[in-house]
């Protein structure tokens, strides 16, 4: 069978997905190192060896993500907006809009009506990291729980503690300043989940709501946010079968595919 | 190629070597802010036209202190913070204009807190009919009265006509630079045209034109480009360095044509050489190719864009803007709606800050742009 694989080295986390025969074989996700080659090698190397496999057996490799030109062993470079739809579509056919929000930006992707993983058009952030995985971390840590506790926690609160800064930095200050009045840990959490959503909401409405509405991303994994976007929506999401994190790695891969094929 | 890199000094630096030069024989230079201050006018003044950009700005903390940095733009920033600093001392005037708020206020606190021996504010209509025009051609005498007296010098109308010649000869052979464009295989990069028309507007007009003769001359003997992944229209962001341009060739597409401010509007069409010249000026500048300030005037740049993207085999259109820029936000606005209409795609606006290219964001939405326009 033909191995191939998908390596999407983010800002926070690096990602690998090998593919045998168009099957899912292994996957990796690693914390991002300060070189995009060491996190590469890092991702790679761990997925490899869950399946006791070389670099040499590998065919062909897409790298996508910020760190995509520097990885070392890529055969080929896509940006992260084609993969994700690539992935996505492959996990969910029938979706219309793909919201992805990753470490360090969030897009939002309308896909082709017609053909399946194809980018109709999208819109990311601004130079700005609201709403980002790196704002969802640099609150968790205001709290002082990992960035995992915080989705669950977020969705056992009574109210929602309106966070008014769009800025992280100053989002910081004023949790700190809610926690200091008392507020609920969890309302707060709520408050800070619904303030990302607020900013996707906004990209999603420019590219145009087109159900089904999927996520992918990190962020994806986080209880408290997908369900703040469904309620400012007004729709529920549908659920991606398998892991929100490895679609873009996993659209890499199944554009390495297609390359082996050629 | 070397007359390349000579034009890439002049356009890069600042002040260039012909400003330098011009000073050391004892005669004046005049700063000017927007593209519809008519270079011609203070050529005939025997002065030299520089246009007032942000170019070797690496901060803005001065400027700062008076355009707060949270909702002004850095290109108007930049300039300021280059006056500020004293770069632009060696200018003996500024002509301002109101061309967009902040381009403004940067020319009025400029004016205020550095002081200058002239300045003009030249008073540019926003929506162009024929009642309009008889004003800005008053505006345009009141012009060319104060550099009269302020440069000791007449301006008589054979001397106007003299120079408008020279900058049309300047503006035809830009025009057939940017048409060589339309090969599938262009002898130029885009970058480099980019710099070759911002050169234009820091570099006298004899000089110049030599420059462009040779330019044209050498590029004979050059090996053409290799085919681009694609062929992308800028529009919008100011232009006055090819840093965007180098973007999109890093990922393999081409600018091949623009609706920017330091770009092919100004050359576009030749200024008129009959009849009076300040009237033939003021009609030129007023009813050429429209910069998105103009009110009421988005049909004729949709025109002017759709026939850019075919005459140059455009694939899709990169909006971008500054940070902050109001009239470039609501051009966007605009062009979106109006994109079935144009038969290509365009991209969701790229926000640019002047210093700082931030390669690596704007590289990834480039790149998914293209790719967009590959999978069609």
């Amino acid at each position: 069978m033909t191995i191939v694989a998908g390596c999407d080295v983010g800002s926070i986390t690096g990602k690998t997905v090998i593919l045998d025969g168009g099957e899912i074989i292994s996957s990796s996700v690693v914390p991002s190192r300060p070189l995009p080659a060491r996190t590469a090698a890092d991702t790679m190397g761990q997925a490899l060896e869950k399946v006791g496999l070389d670099l040499k057996d590998v065919k062909y490799v897409v790298g996508t993500g910020y760190g995509r030109v520097k990885i070392p062993f890529a055969n080929k470079t896509v940006s992260e907006i084609a993969c994700h739809a690539k992935g996505a579509a492959c996990l969910m056919g029938t979706a219309g809009t793909l919201i992805d929000i990753g470490g360090q930006d969030c897009k939002a992707i309308a896909l082709d009506e017609k053909v399946r993983g194809k980018v109709k058009s999208f819109v990311m952030n601004d130079k700005c990291a609201a709403g980002t995985g790196r704002f969802l971390e640099v609150m968790a840590a205001v709290f002082e729980i990992n960035v995992d506790e915080m989705g669950p926690l977020a969705v056992q609160a009574k109210k929602i503690v309106p966070i008014s800064s769009q800025c992280s930095v100053f989002a910081e200050s004023e949790v700190i300043s809610l926690i200091a009045e008392e507020n609920d840990r969890a309302d707060i959490l709520a408050g800070v989940c619904d303030s990302a959503a607020g900013r996707i909401i906004s990209l999603v409405g420019r590219v145009g709501l087109r159900e089904d509405v999927i996520i992918s991303g990190g962020v994806g994994k986080n209880i408290g946010v997908v369900r703040a976007i469904e309620r400012r929506l007004g729709i529920e999401m549908k659920r991606l079968p398998g892991d929100p994190q490895i679609v873009g790695a996993l659209g890499a891969a199944i554009i390495a595919q297609e390359m082996s094929l050629k | 190629m070397e007359v390349l890199d000579q034009l890439e000094a002049l356009a890069s630096e600042n002040p260039n070597s012909a400003a330098k030069a011009w000073k050391d024989d004892g005669k004046k230079i005049v700063g000017y802010w927007c593209s519809y201050v008519p270079q011609e006018l203070m050529h005939a003044a025997h002065v030299f036209p520089y246009r007032i950009r942000g170019t070797g700005a690496r901060s803005t903390g001065r400027a700062d202190v008076y355009m707060a940095a949270v909702c002004n733009c850095t290109y108007p920033r930049a300039a300021l913070e280059l006056a500020l600093d004293g770069t632009y001392d060696f200018i003996d005037g500024m002509v301002g204009a109101n061309e967009c708020d902040h381009g403004r206020r940067a020319y009025e606190i400029w004016v205020e807190k550095k002081g200058i021996p002239f300045h003009h504010f030249l008073f540019v209509p926003h929506k162009i009919d024929d009642s309009v025009l008889a004003e800005f051609q008053k505006e345009l005498l009141k012009f060319k009265v104060h550099l009269e007296n302020r440069f000791h010098t007449f301006i008589t109308d054979d001397a106007l006509f003299k120079s408008i010649r020279l900058y049309n000869e300047n503006r035809r052979l830009l025009k057939t630079l940017q048409e060589g464009m339309k090969k599938e295989q262009p002898l130029m990069k885009g970058s480099e045209l980019n710099t070759v028309i911002v050169a234009g507007v820091c570099t006298p007009p004899e000089q110049y034109n030599q420059l462009l003769k040779q330019l044209l001359e050498d590029l004979r003997h050059r090996k053409p480009m290799d085919r681009p992944r694609a062929r992308l229209m800028i529009y919008g962001w100011i232009g006055d360095n090819s840093g965007f341009h180098r973007l999109v060739e890093d990922v393999g597409g081409l600018v091949v044509a623009d609706n920017c401010c330091y770009g092919t509007r100004d050359f576009w069409e030749p200024v008129e050489t009959d009849g009076d010249p300040l009237k033939g000026i003021a009609r030129s500048y007023l009813y050429r190719p429209t910069c998105a300030r103009m009110m009421g005037e988005l049909n004729s740049r949709l025109a002017y864009a759709k026939n850019m993207i075919q005459e140059f085999a455009v694939d899709g259109v990169l909006i971008t803007r500054h940070q902050f820029c109001d009239i470039h936000g609501s051009e966007a606005f605009s062009l979106k709606r109006h994109e079935n209409e144009m038969g290509v795609p365009f991209s969701a606006p790229l926000i640019q800050e002047y210093l700082g290219e931030d390669a690596g964001r704007l590289k990834t939405r480039i790149e998914a742009f293209i790719e967009q326009i590959e999978s069609n």
